[in-house]
């Protein structure tokens, strides 16, 4: 569903037919006196600089099927805070990206004429980053606001294999951006187009890709997306296939399928994956394992614990210790394929799946390359119940997985044919359930117990901090009066001042994990003439509204569903009876998208308040933005409603 | 059975032999709270002409957890005037075997330039290795030869907090009768010294077993708790430049030295400064005209190069490049005034709003900017030559209240203090109308005035774009829910004191909670505290706030006609050493409309551990009171 969604948005292009009209011509130097003038930029009127110009001309070199990128740039400084685009660095890879043809110069007006100053070579400083990593850099000279700033370089961007792309949207806003490329005759190349903003300009055709866009926005970021690199307009190429005069086509991108057959037969990846000889030293035989869940769950506590990851990713073997299982340690790969051959040994049906991590971005499924792939997974097939396990955290159980891989679908390698598998749909959620008893005490203050249960994402975000703790404490000698507890990471969850805080399977993932304490608020109730007025939702569902914006550009992403549970029970004091409660509300978001309870009672001597959310989607386009955005409206404000007590007639 | 154990203590002997730093050695009293514990430090610098000197370091330190990570990273920034070389890493093991000899080409070596500085020649030798088991140890030396002498480390053998240290000594080696100039701070003896060959004397100190040491809270950082020598020259050179730090005055007459003769200007330059000033004879107003000049025709480029670092470019340069650095641009600044003849001083001062100050006692040349002072008969002007949108004699928090070295008229150097913002002058005053209806959503309408540093941290928001403004709106204003209507952010600089004005209108559903036939208010809606300083029942330091404050809010609730308040609303006044607070109510009958006026006064001040309970109990009173309700009935 989502990938036809991304599918549908990566095909639309507003096409204009009096197109050709749209592409602009640009000499160097030729500034025109409105854009010297000009104060602010109308589309963005608090720009601090536009690119007034940002374009790039792609060919290749006959001679040595080189490909060159002509850039040219012109960028207008509208304000103070923009005067550090008038620094300007070129980064370049010595031998492989070289830099040539610079040109430069700086344009003001003065008094009604356009007085340009050059920048010379010698003023260009060329620095070494590291080792064939250089910078070319420079300060305009004469830079002011108002001034315009231009320049124009070649650079070497490739060759016939991976030819340059080209990114239209910038931290600033771009005016006119324009990218042609002349494709080598000698490839046949899959472009890749994203973003959500449509061209003035567009030609696609075997020879040349010829795009133009205007007014193009600066990028900025949102809350809730997982990487913003999946919304900025850019174009890319892969090679599909090549073929030199007097030598065989070669093929470099095929099709899933193939894809699929190439990795389940790799070396690197289904081969050792599949491959259970390398386990003869360390493989347990004398458990006698069988193909049930209690052994699939030891199995995995038992990879899980053993190794420690390197935060690397990989979706295949990268030069894989012959030590790794003594030392302990690898990157996801490492750890995971021991998992499959552990499992496969012990008579399991498992299935490697290979993936992008949310920050790698989505899998796009048009382009069917390798390249795409970052992260690998164990698939476990049991009672016709498909489960993607991996082992690379410690404090998390067998069937839940973090949130870095819950991006879309990955891809379950098979014999004959591989299957793409959703990462979403793995019974993660994001779940707690709080419970509170509370009363007032001589002094009208609140006090009482709390409980609360994290269940999956909820718990596994707590379990972090816990975990890092504990390994700190096994090298580390605390100091006497340093805080033991875990405060910190449970901060949010606590009302008033705290006491007895006590933490039940924090280092145990299976479990639900378990916190509860005593507590006292003092300016909750407030107590006046014959009245007792009590805020009886002492631990909120959102502090505030998170959805702050009106509008979105951006679907609002969550890493898994959410379902919170708050159940309150407030014990009248002696005396009192209740005069008002909150009214029970049910709320529910469109296409079943999430719901909202509310409900209130009194029994006997007990004031009830029960909460319930749940979110049931992962992914809210922006039209579903605004009823998100008005449900925490709703759930922001209910919250505040008041118990109200009064004192008994006697 | 008796060769037995002869074999066992010489086999004992032989796996003690080679073993580097084994945990097992650190003392226990200091390895409580450390994450990591220097086991050995031993630093040596020598003085070997006016110019130049050799300084060498080993140190051993081992890492306890991932906090102290860094710790086993090398890295050291060298530039022209410092060579580096001789550098030897080794890692061990918690047993002391070893874990890892690191190759000299696995050492790698970056231009280290921070964002914003264009020029600059500081490059870093860097290596990190892999994560070992904790904890494991760090055992490195290199060496640097100085082609100035200028600056000498300071020994500062506890340099972070959560840090042990078994074993740190420094030792300077100085002819015998050269001044080797220090300052003893947080109970470090002081210095043994002896003769030695070659006319020349040894200082040197050392400390053993230190335990770690852990910052508070608002409290007055590592440096007033750890023992440390600051350690300066007397005489020293720099790029043929010969100088003396014993004094203010001399260290001055060298920076002054080095500014001569750079404020020569072109004659197009001359021109539009004169006429700029033409026919204005306040010489405050001419200051004003040629620093907005300044502002309009240059910007702000770092340059840090050899004598660079303390040697502006030249007027004339800065007019060409239409660019320089704090130095640069000061003496830029220096310059055009002197052209229209005002008298001005080249400042050089550390930098930054949490910097501590300089030891107005000890000479020593740790700076990091320069600003320009402009005195007039009453009162001084200070410039901040390296920000195109500063108005015009602010310096905000990042140079206020602290001392700076001038430059004087006759080429010296003294000691001035710049100056102060005060709680009257750091006000934020805001009037906010709210008009309830019976369903108790709200318009509300408030209009602020930021002024001194409650303007400093502001008023850039004032040039933003309006989506960026209305994103900055959403995110800081502290209420649940709402929708931001119109709004205004703008800047006020007609009158000497800049003021940043925020003007807004929200509709706020539900700011009254219905509960039947009644109503509850939280008449305080924009100006909340909400963080009470953590609870430390055994504080051992001092803590501080830095600087004053006071924000007054007038509130107006015009309540629906058909409610009144059901309780008389009671005044508040909480008055503490830390900051004072206040509530008043009054109430106009005839238009039902209720005002509510709250006061809080930070204080700037250092106080004693003792009292932060009394400190966050202010706080938590505060933030009770900002909470409280009011309630409203049906008047039937």
């Amino acid at each position: 569903m989502r990938n036809k969604l991304l599918l549908s948005l990566l095909f639309i292009f507003a096409v204009s037919f009096n197109a050709l009209a749209q592409v602009e011509e640009f000499n160097f130097g030729d500034i025109s006196i409105d854009d010297l003038q000009m104060q602010h930029y109308a589309p963005d009127s608090g720009a601090v600089a536009v690119y007034l110009l940002d374009k790039g001309s792609a060919y290749m070199n006959q001679n040595d099927g080189n490909m060159f990128l002509d850039v040219h740039v012109r960028i207008k400084i509208l304000k103070e805070e923009g005067l550090e685009f008038g620094n300007v660095s070129l980064r370049y890879i010595r031998g492989s990206s070289d830099i040539s043809r610079l040109k430069a110069s700086t344009y003001n007006l003065v008094d009604g004429k356009v007085v340009e100053t050059e920048v010379k070579r010698k003023d260009w400083l060329d620095e070494t980053i590291t080792d064939d990593l250089k910078e070319k850099k420079v300060s305009f000279p004469d830079v002011r606001v108002g001034s315009i700033i231009e320049y124009s370089y070649t650079k070497k961007a490739g060759n016939l294999i991976n030819l340059p792309g080209w990114v239209f949207q910038a931290e600033i806003p771009v005016r006119y951006s324009e990218f042609y490329i002349k494709l080598p005759s000698y490839g046949k190349y899959q472009q890749n187009f994203q973003g959500y903003i449509s061209p003035a300009y567009r030609e696609f055709n075997a020879d040349v890709n010829h795009l133009v866009m205007k007014d193009v926005p600066a990028l900025k970021r949102e809350p809730y997306i997982s990487t913003l690199e999946n919304y900025r307009s850019r174009i890319g190429y892969e090679i599909k296939s090549l073929s030199l005069p007097g030598y065989a086509t070669e093929t470099y991108m095929s099709n899933w399928d193939e894809i699929n057959k190439t990795l389940y037969e790799s070396e690197t990846l289904g081969d050792v994956f599949y491959n259970t000889g390398t386990l003869r030293q360390i493989y347990p035989e004398d458990k006698g394992w069988s193909a049930n869940k209690e052994d699939l769950i030891e199995i995995y506590e038992y990879i899980r614990d053993h190794f420690k990851w390197n935060e690397r990713n990989s979706y295949h073997v990268v030069d894989r210790s012959k030590k790794l299982w003594e030392e302990a340690e690898g990157d996801n790969a490492d750890i995971n394929m021991t998992l499959g051959q552990f499992l496969n040994k012990a008579g399991f049906t498992v299935s490697p799946v290979v993936l992008s991590t949310r920050r790698h971005g989505y899998i796009n499924p048009i382009i069917p390359l390798v390249r795409q792939f970052n992260y690998l997974l164990v698939c476990v097939e049991l009672d016709g119940e498909k489960i993607l396990l991996d082992a690379t955290d410690k404090f998390r159980p067998y069937n839940t997985l973090p949130a870095r891989v819950m991006n879309g679908n990955g891809l379950l390698l098979g014999k004959t044919q591989g299957q793409w598998i959703s990462l979403n749909n793995n019974n993660e959620r994001d779940a707690k359930t709080v419970s509170g008893e509370f009363s007032l005490n001589e002094d009208d203050v609140l006090q009482g117990k709390i409980n609360i249960n994290f269940d999956g994402l909820a718990a596994s975000r707590i379990r972090e901090g816990i975990y890092e703790k504990l390994e700190k404490a096994s090298t580390t000698e605390a100091s006497d009066e340093e805080d033991e507890g875990d405060d910190e990471d449970l901060e949010e969850y606590q009302a008033g001042e705290i006491e007895n805080l006590e933490v039940q399977n924090g280092d145990n993932p299976n479990e639900t994990l378990k916190v509860s304490y005593d507590f006292t608020i003092e300016e909750n109730p407030t107590v006046m003439g014959d009245k007792i007025f009590l805020s009886p939702v002492i631990l909120k569902t959102a502090k505030e509204n998170p959805f702050k914006l009106e509008t979105r550009l951006y679907p609002v992403e969550l890493p898994a569903p959410v379902s919170d549970t708050y159940i309150f029970n407030f014990q009248i004091p002696d005396g009192y009876e209740v005069e008002e409660i909150p009214a029970s509300q049910n709320l529910a978001l469109p296409n079943g998208g999430g719901r909202y309870m509310f409900v209130t009672g009194v029994q006997g001597n007990t004031v009830q308040l029960m909460i319930r959310l749940q979110l049931q989607k992962t992914q809210y386009l922006p039209e579903e933005y605004p009823a998100l955005r008005e449900l925490f409206n709703l759930i922001v404000m209910k919250q505040e409603e008041q118990v109200i007590l009064k004192k008994k007639v006697e | 059975m008796r060769s037995a154990i002869l074999l066992l203590l010489s086999i004992t002997c032989l796996t003690a032999f080679g073993q580097e730093y084994p945990v097992a050695d650190i003392p226990a009293e200091i390895k409580k709270g450390a994450n990591a514990v220097i086991r050995k430090s031993i630093e040596r610098i020598e003085l070997t002409d006016i110019e130049s000197a050799n300084y060498k370091q080993e140190i051993a330190i081992t890492v306890f957890n991932e906090d102290a990570f860094g710790f086993a990273v090398f890295q050291s920034v060298y530039d022209k005037l410092t060579k580096i070389k001789g550098i030897n890493i080794t890692y061990y093991d918690k047993d002391g075997k070893t874990l890892k000899k690191v190759r000299g080409n696995e050492i790698q070596d970056y231009s280290y330039v921070s964002s914003g500085t264009m020029h600059d020649d500081s490059r870093v030798k860097y290596y990190q290795p892999e994560e070992f088991d904790y904890p494991f140890t760090i055992a490195y030396e290199y060496e640097y030869d100085y082609k100035s002498t200028m600056w000498f480390p300071d020994f500062n053998p506890q340099p972070a907090q959560h840090l042990a240290v078994q074993q740190s000594s420094y030792e300077a080696i100085v002819s015998k009768d050269y001044d080797l100039r220090y300052k003893l701070l947080n109970g470090l003896p002081e210095p043994e010294v002896s003769d030695i060959d070659q006319g020349k004397k040894r200082i040197s100190w050392e400390v053993k077993n230190l335990e770690p040491v852990k910052t508070e809270f608002r409290g007055l950082g590592l440096a007033s708790v750890v023992p440390k020598a600051i350690i300066s020259p007397s005489t020293f050179q720099m790029e043929g430049h010969s100088g003396d730090m014993s004094s203010w005055a001399e260290f001055g007459a060298w920076q002054a030295r080095l500014l001569r003769g750079r404020d020569a200007l072109t004659d197009k330059v001359k021109g539009e400064v004169d006429q700029l000033v033409a026919g204005i004879d306040d010489p405050r107003e001419k200051t004003k005209r040629v620093y907005e000049y300044m502002q309009g025709n240059t910007r702000y480029v770092s340059i840090q190069l050899g004598i660079g670092g303390y040697q502006p470019f030249s007027a004339e340069e800065v007019i060409k490049t239409g660019y320089g650095d704090c130095k640069a641009l000061t003496n830029y600044t220096y310059s055009l005034l002197k052209h229209v003849g005002i008298n001005s001083n080249y400042v050089v001062i550390k930098a930054g709003p949490n910097e501590d100050d300089v030891h107005t006692d000890f000479p020593n040349p740790r700076f990091n900017h320069v600003i320009l002072a402009v005195p007039f008969e009453k009162d001084t002007v200070w410039l901040e030559c390296t920000n195109q949108i500063m108005p015009f004699n602010f310096l905000g928090d990042f140079t206020d209240n602290r001392h700076a070295l001038l430059i004087t008229d006759d080429g010296k150097g003294k000691i001035v203090k710049t100056p102060k913002y005060t709680a009257e002058e750091n006000i934020q005053e805001r009037t906010v109308s709210i008009k309830l209806n019976e369903d108790g959503d709200a318009m509300v309408q408030s209009e602020t005035v930021f002024r001194g540093l409650q303007y400093d941290n502001r008023y850039s928001y004032s040039r933003a774009s309006l989506d960026d403004q209305r994103k900055y709106l959403l995110n800081t204003i502290d209420i649940p829910t709402f929708e931001l209507g119109n709004f205004k952010l703008e800047e006020d600089r007609s009158s000497s004191v800049p003021r940043y004005i925020e003007k807004l209108e929200l509709s706020v559903r539900k700011f009254g909670t219905p509960s039947g036939k009644r109503m509850f208010i939280t008449p305080n809606v924009l100006t909340k505290i909400s963080d009470s300083p953590p609870k430390n029942e055994s504080r051992k330091t001092p803590f501080r706030q830095r600087r004053s404050y006071t924000d007054i809010d007038t509130v107006h609730i015009s309540i629906p006609e058909s409610m009144r308040m059901e309780f008389q609303a009671e005044d508040v006044a909480i008055s503490s050493e830390f900051g004072d607070y206040s509530i008043k109510y009054s109430f106009d009958p005839e238009n039902n409309v209720l005002t509510y006026v709250r006061k809080m006064v930070y204080k700037e001040g250092v106080f004693e551990p003792e009292k932060y309970e009394a400190y966050r109990d202010f706080y938590r009173d505060v933030i009770r009171q900002d909470k409280s309700k009011l309630v409203l009935i049906g008047a039937t």
